[in-house]
């Protein structure tokens, strides 16, 4: 069936559309620099969303859980294995994206009789010293985008690219601070949700209605939410946030 | 299911040092005083500086008191080579086992997971050149007796006990265990202690390992190197910095000193 590079790009093409579907619902994952880390935020049914995985990286994502743990465990051994065999500096999160989790998962995408891998990652890195923050979001055939303030992972390309311009639109050049960075960060999880529930995209909703979407949602689920805090005084500067704390940014 | 960091190493082809044949006479670095006690508010566990290989003093800098966690320390005593290993096999584990399997591993669990560290090193302590003889000192948030600092003992086997209220090892030590007992049992409980008088007496007995066991410095004031002291309490591990360490010493062994 293969024989013909024609239906092999059939396949690829089927398997895409595939994904995407199984995708779209997904809860968006947003990455936001600020002041002294990064945060990473979610909300989620129930399962945790946002891990960590090394001293100064998490990852987040949307997808099925079992291919986020595959994906999520690869990355774990990895870094642990660097950074004891040589050292905590050498583990990057650019060597861990490009050369172990990339080539991973365009290789389960590219196989096309195998069951594919239903996951796209928001990877986080604390930067330091001469080394910026990143964050690399990855796409389930492998492809990245690396960005230093801000990004975003959701069921769709194009509402990766909506709320991307929404995001660059309500952030300053400037850090903002981790509860102005968790507010924005709720608007741009709420516009994702209104734009999957919209039939079709008409004009953008208003601040005021997408707060009042926040709430309405926040009835049936819960958000998970962490920060890698530069200030942390332990090697791991990962830190889920509690409830008490996301509450106080939303009032 | 992988949970142990130590697994996968040795499936990424960690090999465990170990040497054919019979060990050699060979001149070892692991003469130390180290010790650990109870105080109000948790523990303070303290090591002095030096390594030596047989009459030679090598370095005089060495921390063997190591952070494992937020709220354990692992002191050593024993071949530097493989107790620096172990610690840093340890603080591995640790994180491993939290970060993927989303929880924190049980104080009994680590302390597991160093017994077993520790028996896997049993040839090299064997062999006369590996043994590595450890003091783990934790803070448990969810002790129910209210007996919150702990301090744990092994042998080079890898058993492990529980002390009540204090811990030494090291070639020091047998100076100063009697000590702690009577000071204990007679004077005052060492638990009751504040954190002064708790590191005063820890200046005390260092000073009197050293006078006796060449192998385990004293306060050097020519250049100013001090033993090093971590404490763990319910906010989690805190190294006392040189400034407090040099007024304890001060006022608990120079100025109370009546010789």
């Amino acid at each position: 069936m293969l024989d013909e590079p024609y239906r092999w790009i059939e396949a690829i093409e089927n398997r895409r559309e595939y994904i995407e579907e199984r995708l779209q619902t997904g809860s968006p994952v947003v990455g936001i620099a600020y002041e002294q880390g990064i945060l990473s935020l979610t909300v989620t049914a129930g399962e945790p969303k946002v891990f960590e995985v090394y001293d100064r990286m998490a990852v987040s994502a949307v997808g099925h859980p079992a291919d986020i743990d595959k994906l999520r465990m690869q990355i774990i051994d990895m870094a642990h294995v660097e950074g004891f065999s040589k050292s905590q500096a050498d583990v990057t999160l650019h060597r861990l994206v490009n050369f172990g989790l990339t080539p991973l998962i365009k290789q389960a995408f590219d196989t096309v009789f195998s069951s594919p891998l239903i996951v796209k990652l928001l990877a986080v890195e604390l930067g330091q010293a001469r080394r910026p923050n990143q964050l690399y979001a990855i796409n389930y055939d492998g492809e990245t985008r690396i960005h230093q303030q801000h990004s975003v992972v959701t069921g769709s390309e194009e509402m990766d690219a909506e709320l991307m311009e929404y995001l660059g639109k309500h952030m300053g050049a400037e850090n903002p601070s981790l509860e102005e960075a968790i507010r924005t960060a709720m608007r741009t999880w709420a516009l994702g949700r209104h734009l999957t529930r919209a039939e079709e995209f008409t004009e953008m909703p208003t601040e005021d209605d997408l707060w009042a979407s926040v709430q309405e949602q926040l009835d049936q689920a819960q958000i998970d939410a962490a920060v890698l805090d530069a200030e942390a005084s332990t090697s791991s500067k990962f830190r889920r946030l509690t409830e008490e704390e996301i509450k106080v940014c939303l009032m | 299911m992988q949970t142990d960091f130590f697994d996968l190493l040795k499936g990424h082809g960690y090999a465990w040092p170990h040497l054919e044949g019979k060990g050699t006479a060979m001149p070892m670095t692991e003469s130390t005083t180290i010790l650990a006690v109870r105080y109000r508010d948790g523990v303070v566990i303290a090591g002095d500086r030096r390594a030596t290989a047989g009459t030679a003093i090598l370095y005089d800098r060495a921390d063997k008191v190591i952070d494992i966690d937020t709220h354990s320390v692992l002191a050593i005593s024993g071949s530097p080579a493989m107790a620096y290993e172990i610690a840093r096999i340890l603080e591995h584990s640790f994180k491993y086992y939290r970060r993927s399997q989303l929880q924190e591993l049980s104080l009994e669990g680590k302390l597991r997971m160093l017994s077993n560290l520790i028996r896997n090193n049993l040839p090299m302590a064997l062999q006369g050149i590996g043994a590595v003889i450890p003091i783990f000192a934790s803070y448990d948030l969810d002790a129910v007796d209210g007996n919150t600092g702990k301090i744990f003992f092994y042998d080079a086997m890898g058993a492990q006990f529980e002390c009540a209220d204090f811990a030494t090892t090291g070639s020091g030590s047998v100076w100063i265990r009697g000590a702690l007992y009577y000071l204990n049992c007679w004077e005052k409980r060492l638990d009751t202690m504040e954190l002064n008088e708790s590191v005063g007496l820890i200046f005390r007995l260092l000073d009197a390992a050293s006078e006796y066991d060449a192998a385990t410095s004293g306060y050097n004031a020519k250049s100013k190197i001090l033993p090093t002291m971590k404490t763990i309490d319910v906010e989690g591990i805190h190294t006392l910095d040189d400034a407090f360490l040099q007024e304890i010493y001060h006022e608990f062994v120079e100025v109370a000193h009546v010789g």
